[in-house]
This record gives structure tokens, C-alpha cells and sequence, in this order.
């Protein structure tokens, strides 16, 4: 049987069965996962901060070291895509769509909830707001990203192995990857992809629907949310099939003007001086704690807390990684590793600062001066709080439009190169996998969506995918070691060798 | 070239804390080989009491009919034994295998380590196997290509013309990161490996060669408890790079973790 074959059919052999388990005992299969959860979370949330601050020095020494002149793909080869086209789906497949919602949301909820050290609604938790969000949002989760997008990016264009995290292991496994150990990697990269979109997906299309019924009093139920997903699916097979540089592509593309109008005219129509001034106060705060904000758990008071925000956070972004970190390869074909490192580091990273700044900035603003009840909604109901501060400025309604259409475009982004990514892992590694594989998972995530959304274990499912975290930090700090002795090599050996080469046809 | 006398004129540092009869095994050991003379260097004061507590580790040595010269020097251990070794002339510092205590080392220092790190002698560590009475039958030859001067072929082949039967020469790489490129890494290998085997081929009554990947300390150490080497052979650079500063040499790990006699031949010997 072909590697991709077992790969396939074991991923989807799982996905049933967790599948059949949330539809027929959705408390069971939320007690099991809420207990793995919440003993890996207690017990190894240290491992979360420490590996990823590893992961934070890993890129950015990797990309000052020589071994940052090495590029993603052959010597000669130029990046696939513009710079804008890039950067565009990068964020839309990296934070996007939760970004939109909690841009406004979490520093409010910080704001009125901070650790038990400080006092809710102070100017203090204000500040502390700020910085946490741009600490979950920031440099960390992109770092996380890099390691594993590095390895697949390096070890697919510039040593033509097939695009799965399993050959990204050669160097520490030889010819194993092509056996049991190989094929473990693989399926768990699926299964965490496929739960993590399917519970995103599942998750979102109600905090939309919920943001409709606040905003324009659409009806709710779940024939409604199912209906929203039903849309979004067809939206996103079909933008899958079209391929990375038509489908994707576009839709990022018109997702960033998108958010930067919104960005824009909020920065320009609110509290632009307050919005600036946030902007730069918590820019200093961040910059300089990041050490202290990377390995802090807050453990002899607000330990709480950080098991709640920044450990969750910590293990999504992991539990996301092999999809995200899959996408992110596919499209970064053609860089050196120090523009690629560089750039998904920090230039996402600052969109998502200003994001922050102008949405955050100006929600807590509002709160600050005019009490505008924003914080209480963010608390009650996150999905709400965004289309409650659009309705504080002029041309309120449009900008919910846009944002809801901003929503599902990124909806549809996320969702797409997901089935994108699962359709790649489950090809052995077939960077042009038919459309088949797309339309079969593309219809499964949705479907698992839908089928525990009516059977309320979608959050046991999410518990799930962060579980599975865990054993991916082990997998992406063996990656790191795999790329350093591949780049090891590739210096030793190869480069030499080159080098000799070329001063002999010049002689 | 001269004819090279590898075990010719050995140094021998004893602290008196030695076994008798382990120097007595070691005696015989070399019998094996072209030993002619052998001095004993304890580093500490020379007095009545410390002549007499040599006095029997010389007479062991004599009964082999080695030459035996005795000497009392002060100062730092290793950097004396490295200053004897080279007024002396002599072919090769001689030691016995102690178990490193490794919070003992990492304190006070080891004197193998030590003086393994500052020489530019051959290095020769003596550990009993179950066969040390009988010839050393079987060599293990540990090599990354870049260790093969003059005096360390020279010395392998006098080995195996002095007492050997068997050579096994083993190479630890790193993987190429890809398929493609391990095969052409392991062809490469093979072919350099051959070229070696032909080198020895006529010193030796067997050749062997092997690849492996992996850690090399720890591979060395395994590839020579599965072959039954009596003695690893294995060369050492002057320099150091920053892992070798942080985790010690090769040749330093093996020397401690083999359960047999380890030859270490320095590079630099070339100059």
C-alpha cells in the first residue's frame, strides 16, 4: 500500500471515529478531552512558553547566521509571488479571521478581566491589555509558523522531497520517514488540521451569525449557522480548485485592502492621536519585556490567566501549525531564508500591531471616556463587540458589511488552503493534488463542522486539536534539529564542493 | 621516511595508585608490540618513600626486559607529562584506563582529558578486555577523512604488521538532508573508505570498512563492542571548533566511554 494511501485513509479512518464519538456521547467526548486538556495544559504548559520562545531565537538566529543566505527552493529560482500577493496570504492564512474579532475583543476583555494581580478597569490593566494582546499576536505565534514552514519550504524546493512534514525528518531519520514513524507525523499533521479548521470553522459561522443577529436581528438557530457553512463551503471548493495563484490569491489580496481600508478609516475617524499614542506606548511596552513577557506564567499569582489566554493560545497556534506552517511553504518558494524569516516575522506581525492599536486603541478609548458599554460586550459576547463599535461611527452599517464580508472572505481563505494543505498531506506530498482530494476534504471538514455543531462537540473537538499540540512541540523542536544538521551539511559538504567547483570552470 | 617505532619509547605516568598487576598485564600487552623503552614519570616530589613505591612497578616492567627509566617531576600534571613527553622523545604517552567520576572531573579536572587536549604525542590508553593476555586481534579505525596523515597510516600499518589480524575501518557521517544526496554521500563514502582499505590491505590479514550515521562519539563506542575491538584507533585535530569546547572531543568522549584500549594519533604530529 502507498505511503499517501495509509496516510489517507487512517486520517480519515480517525476523523470518523472522533466524528461518530462527538455525535453519539458529545459529553463523553468533552469529558475525555476537557481532562487530557486541562492535565496537559497544567502539567506542560511550561514546555508551551519555553518551546516557543526556542522557536522565537531558532528563526531569528537562523536568519542572522550564514545559513541565512540559503534559499527556499534552487540557487537560481525567483519568488513565485509579488511581495503584496505574499504577505496577503500569509495573514490570511496565518490569523485573519481571528484577528477580526478579537482585534477589538481581547484587549477589552484583559481590560475588565486582567490576572489577579492587577485590578480590572485600571489604567494599569489597560496598559497590560495592550501588551498581552500584541504578546499572543506577535512575534510568537509567527515564529511557530516559521519552524515548520522553514523545514517543509526547505526540504520540498531545495531537496525535491515530497511537501509533508515527514520529509522534513530525513536527516534525523533516514529511510524511516518512510515507515511507521513517517506516516505518525503525517497523520497527525492531518488530524490536527482537519479538526482545528473544522472546529474553527464550525466556531466561526456562529460567532457570524451571532454578529448578524445583533447587528441586523438575522434569525439564529443551528439550520442558520448551517446554512452559513454551506456557503462558505461552496465558496471555498471552489476557490480551491482554481488553484493557489488565481483563488487564493485574489481572496487574500482582496481580503488586506479590505482590512486596510477598515484600519484606515477607523484610525482616521477615531481618536487618531490616542490611537498613535497606543500604538507607540504599547510598541515600547512589548519591546521591552519580551523576554520576560516570553517565559513569565505568572505562576505565584494570575497562573490562571495565563492558562486560560496565553496557553491556549500557545497550544492553538501549535495545534494550527502543520496547516498554516504547510501553506505558508507552498507560497514562499523562491526566498532566501533570512527574507523569509525576516519578513513572516515582523511584517505580519506590524499589521497586526496597527490592527490592534486603531480597533483595540479606540474600543478602549471609547470605554475610557464614554463608558460605552463595549468592554461588558466583549466579556458577554465576543462576536458582538466589533459591529458595536462600528455602530459608534459614522457609516456604522457599511462598515459592518464590510466586515462581515471581510469575515467570510477570510473564512473562505482559511478554509481553502486548509483543504489545499490536508489534499497535499494526503497525496504523498503532491504540490498539484487533484481536485478530487480537494472536493472530498473540502465536503468532510465542513461536514464534521456541521454534524457537532448539531450535536454541541465542537468544543470538545477543539480541546482535542489543542491536545494534540503537545506532541506537535516535540515534533517541532525535533525540526529544528532536522534543519540544523540539513543546513550543517549543506554548508560542510556541499557548499564547499560547489565553490570548488565554480572556481574551477572560472579557472 | 624512517621506519616509524610506534611503541618504541613509551612514557608511562603513574600516580602509585596503579594496580601491580595491571602493570603487569600492560607489560605483557606490549610485548606484543616493538617496546624498547619505557620511562616512568610520577609528577610530585622524588623522596626515598615515592622511589620505593616505584621501585616495584619498574622491576614489573623490567621482567619483560623493557628498558626502564624512572623520573620524579614537579608542577601541573598534564602540562608535565606533555613537557617530559616531548624532551623525551618519546613515540607515545601510555595510560590506564580509569572509570571517570564525572563530578570528580568536572571539579578537579582529568588528567587523560587534560593531557589529550595539550599533546601533540600519540596518546595510547590501556583498558583490560578479556583478551588483553592474547594479541590485540581486531582494530577498529575511526576516521572522517580528514585525520589521514603520514603518522597515522604509518602507525596503523606498523600496528598491523607488529600484531593485528583484523582492521575495521569506520566512518560516522552526517546525513545528507535528502535521498538523492545520502546515496551519492554513502557512494562517496564507499569509494574513499576502498581507497583506504587498499592502503592497509597488505598490513592487515583482514580489512573491513563501514558507514554509519549518527552521533560519533556514541557510534564509535557501539561499532567497536559489535566488531570485539581490542584497540580504537583515532585521529586528532590541534584545533577545536565550538562544539569541542563546549562538549569535549571525540577522542576525549571515546577514550572514556570504550570498553577498550584507545590510540589517539594528533594530527599535528605531520609538522
Amino acid at each position: 500500500m502507498k505511503n499517501h494511501n495509509v496516510v489517507y485513509g487512517v486520517s480519515l479512518a480517525i476523523t470518523l471515529i472522533f466524528v461518530i464519538f462527538g455525535i453519539l456521547t458529545p459529553e463523553a467526548l468533552n469529558n475525555v478531552s476537557s481532562l487530557i486538556h486541562t492535565w496537559i495544559i497544567t502539567n506542560f504548559g511550561w514546555a508551551y512558553l519555553l518551546s516557543t520562545f526556542i522557536f522565537v531565537i531558532f528563526s531569528i538566529g537562523i536568519a542572522l547566521s550564514p545559513y541565512g543566505n540559503i534559499k527556499l527552493g534552487k540557487d537560481n529560482e525567483k519568488p513565485q509571488f509579488s511581495y503584496f500577493g505574499w504577505f496577503s496570504m500569509l495573514f490570511a492564512a496565518g490569523m485573519g479571521i481571528g484577528l477580526i474579532f478579537w482585534g477589538v475583543a481581547e484587549p477589552l476583555v484583559h481590560y475588565v478581566n486582567p490576572p489577579a494581580f492587577l485590578e480590572g478597569q485600571s489604567g494599569a490593566a489597560a496598559s497590560f491589555a495592550m501588551k498581552q494582546s500584541y504578546f499572543h499576536w506577535g512575534i510568537h505565534p509567527w515564529a511557530i509558523y516559521i519552524v515548520i514552514s522553514l523545514a517543509i519550504a526547505y526540504f520540498s524546493f531545495r531537496r525535491d522531497m515530497p511537501t509533508l512534514i515527514s520529509s522534513c525528518f530525513f536527516p534525523l531519520l533516514g529511510d524511516r520517514i518512510y515507515g511507521f514513524w513517517g506516516r505518525l507525523i503525517d497523520i497527525l499533521a492531518v488530524f490536527a488540521t482537519i479538526f482545528g479548521v473544522s472546529t474553527s470553522l464550525g466556531l466561526g459561522a456562529m460567532q457570524i451569525q451571532s454578529g448578524l443577529g445583533e447587528t441586523f436581528g438575522f434569525p439564529q438557530g443551528e439550520m442558520f449557522t448551517i446554512a452559513i457553512i454551506a456557503v462558505i463551503t461552496v465558496l471555498f471548493i471552489s476557490s480551491s480548485i482554481t488553484g493557489l495563484s488565481k483563488g487564493i490569491q485574489i481572496l487574500s489580496k482582496t481580503n488586506v485592502v479590505l482590512m486596510l481600508f477598515l484600519l484606515l478609516f477607523v484610525f482616521i475617524a477615531g481618536p487618531t492621536a490616542f490611537i498613535l499614542g497606543n500604538f507607540t506606548n504599547t510598541l515600547g511596552d512589548y519591546l521591552s519585556s519580551i523576554v520576560s513577557l516570553s517565559l513569565n506564567l505568572h505562576l505565584f499569582s494570575g497562573y490562571d490567566w495565563t492558562r486560560s489566554w496565553t496557553l491556549f493560545y500557545w497550544a492553538w497556534w501549535i495545534a494550527w501549525s502543520p496547516f498554516v506552517g504547510l501553506f505558508i511553504a507552498s507560497v514562499s518558494r523562491g526566498r532566501t531564508i533570512r527574507e523569509f524569516v525576516f519578513c513572516v516575522l515582523l511584517v505580519p506581525t506590524l499589521l497586526t500591531f496597527a490592527w490592534f492599536a486603531v480597533f483595540g486603541g479606540a474600543a478602549l478609548n471609547l470605554e475610557l471616556t464614554a463608558n460605552a458599554g463595549l468592554a461588558e460586550a466583549a466579556v458577554n459576547n465576543v462576536s458582538t463587540v466589533l459591529f458595536k463599535l462600528f455602530a459608534t461611527y459614522p457609516l456604522g452599517s457599511g462598515l459592518t458589511i464590510l466586515a462581515v464580508a471581510l469575515l467570510t472572505v477570510f473564512f473562505v481563505t482559511s478554509a481553502d488552503s486548509a483543504t489545499f494543505v490536508l489534499a497535499i498531506m494526503t497525496s504523498g506530498g503532491n504540490r498539484t493534488p487533484s481536485n478530487r482530494k480537494k472536493i472530498v476534504w473540502g465536503i468532510l471538514q465542513s461536514s464534521v463542522a456541521c454534524v457537532l455543531l448539531v450535536s454541541g462537540g465542537l468544543v470538545a473537538l477543539q480541546k482535542m486539536a489543542i491536545a494534540a499540540a503537545l506532541p506537535f512541540t516535540v515534533v517541532l523542536l525535533l525540526l529544528c534539529v532536522s534543519l540544523l544538521k540539513a543546513f550543517r551539511y549543506e554548508f560542510k559538504y556541499e557548499r564547499g564542493e560547489a565553490e570548488i567547483a565554480a572556481q574551477s570552470e572560472d579557472g | 621516511m624512517g621506519e616509524l617505532k610506534l611503541f618504541d619509547k613509551i612514557l608511562l605516568p603513574l600516580s602509585f595508585n596503579e594496580n601491580i598487576e595491571k602493570v603487569r598485564e600492560l607489560g605483557e600487552y606490549l610485548t606484543n608490540f616493538d617496546t624498547r623503552q619505557i620511562i616512568l614519570l610520577h609528577v610530585g616530589t622524588a623522596s626515598k618513600g615515592s622511589e620505593q613505591k616505584l621501585a616495584p612497578y619498574r622491576d614489573v616492567l623490567q621482567s619483560f626486559d623493557f628498558e626502564v627509566q624512572t623520573l620524579f617531576e614537579k608542577g601541573e600534571t598534564a602540562e608535565t607529562i606533555d613537557r617530559v613527553a616531548v624532551a623525551q622523545k618519546v613515540c607515545l604517552i601510555c595510560f590506564f584506563w580509569k572509570r571517570s567520576n564525572l563530578l570528580k572531573q568536572t571539579i578537579l579536572g582529568s588528567t587523560i582529558p587534560d593531557v589529550n587536549r595539550i599533546t601533540g604525542k600519540p596518546i595510547f590508553i590501556y583498558r583490560k578486555t578479556f583478551m588483553s593476555q592474547q594479541q590485540p586481534s581486531t582494530i577498529l579505525f575511526a576516521t572522517d577523512f580528514n585525520n589521514l596523515g603520514a603518522t597515522l597510516v604509518n602507525s596503523l600499518q606498523r600496528l598491523g604488521q607488529s600484531a593485528s589480524q583484523t582492521l575495521n575501518i569506520l566512518h560516522v557521517g552526517l546525513r545528507a538532508p535528502d535521498p538523492l544526496a545520502e546515496r551519492a554521500r554513502m557512494a562517496d563514502i564507499d569509494q574513499k573508505l576502498e581507497t583506504l582499505k587498499e592502503i592497509f590491505q597488505s598490513s592487515f590479514s583482514g580489512v573491513n570498512t563501514l558507514q554509519v550515521t549518527g552521533n560519533s562519539q556514541k557510534e564509535i563506542v557501539k561499532q567497536a563492542s559489535k566488531t570485539g575491538t581490542q584497540i580504537i584507533v583515532m585521529g586528532k585535530f590541534s584545533h577545536s571548533d565550538l562544539r569541542n569546547y563546549i562538549m569535549g572531543s571525540n577522542s576525549e568522549a571515546v577514550s572514556q566511554k570504550a570498553k577498550c584500549s584507545v590510540f589517539i594519533i594528533p594530527h599535528q604530529e605531520e609538522a
